[in-house]
């Protein structure tokens, strides 16, 4: 997966008007936050995760299949999915990793030592 | 009219029983009657397709491995599936919580131009697609003129 780089332009992003934004759940160790994101049809070498500027985006492109076959129930699959969040001080940016499967992007962002809770041993004289 | 993909199912609620109706009678049998249909779809949501040769059934299954699904088509010619999305951490501190997990269970009625032997699933990046196939003395043929 991506780490931290410039967004750069991709072709496969270029019409990202009909994308939807995935649903994620964002927990919180005492270590790193985990964002996990539903992406059912995404490919993971299609996914660009990209961080700058306090920002992480996440786009990818949906792969279509089925193309020449008529709807009978249910709508079409979103073209592709985006969306963007807000990444504070506390993450370390240049350790973010990511991992894909069964269409469920993981991103792990660590946090930065500073912000991690740690006890505090008190010594008893 | 049709069931949008990120729609959440209580908008729909109201319209699906006469949608139902209508689309019994167009297309004869091949539709969802999951009990607990309003659960299923947030988790697993479900899009039929068709053409000369077959249908076929796609449905979302985020996070879910072939091994935890589980596939039938019964005695009277119901498909169903079945599958549990189970979180992967539990107990931690939730800062964002918008994906559904549990029990997921989807049935239809397969129409009479199906082959119930000609059945093949596949699971991919979250995807599942049943591919149900027509008898095949039921499928389009064109014949030659000599």
């Amino acid at each position: 997966m991506n780490k931290t780089k410039e967004t750069t332009t991709k072709t496969q992003h270029s019409d990202r008007t009909n994308y939807v934004a995935p649903r994620v759940d964002i927990i919180e160790l005492d270590t790193e936050f985990h964002l996990f994101a539903d992406m059912p049809g995404v490919q993971k070498h299609t996914v660009e995760l990209t961080c700058a500027n306090g920002e992480l985006s996440i786009s990818a492109p949906v792969a279509f299949v089925h193309n020449s076959k008529r709807v009978v129930l249910g709508n079409s699959l979103p073209e592709g999915y985006r969306r963007l969040f807000t990444v504070d001080d506390t993450v370390d940016i240049e350790r973010i990793t990511a991992e894909m499967s069964e269409g469920v992007l993981k991103v792990n962002l660590p946090k930065k030592e500073c912000a991690q809770s740690r006890r505090i041993a008190i010594s008893v004289n | 009219m049709l069931i949008k993909w990120n729609d959440p199912w209580t908008a729909l609620q109201g319209e699906m029983h006469s949608l139902r109706d209508e689309m019994e009678k167009v297309f004869g049998g091949l539709l969802s009657s999951s009990d607990n249909r309003r659960h299923a779809d947030d988790i697993s949501a479900v899009r039929i397709l068709e053409d000369q040769a077959g249908y076929v059934i796609e449905m979302t299954m985020p996070g879910i491995t072939k091994d935890e699904i589980d596939l039938e088509v019964d005695a009277d010619n119901q498909l169903i599936v079945k599958a549990n999305r189970k979180r992967e951490l539990e107990d931690v501190v939730l800062h964002r919580h918008e994906r559904a997990f549990g029990d997921i269970c989807h049935n239809f009625d397969l129409p009479k131009d199906v082959d119930r032997e000609q059945i093949d699933a596949e699971l991919r990046d979250g995807l599942l697609h049943i591919a149900v196939s027509k008898r095949p003395e039921l499928q389009h043929r064109s014949i030659e003129v000599n």
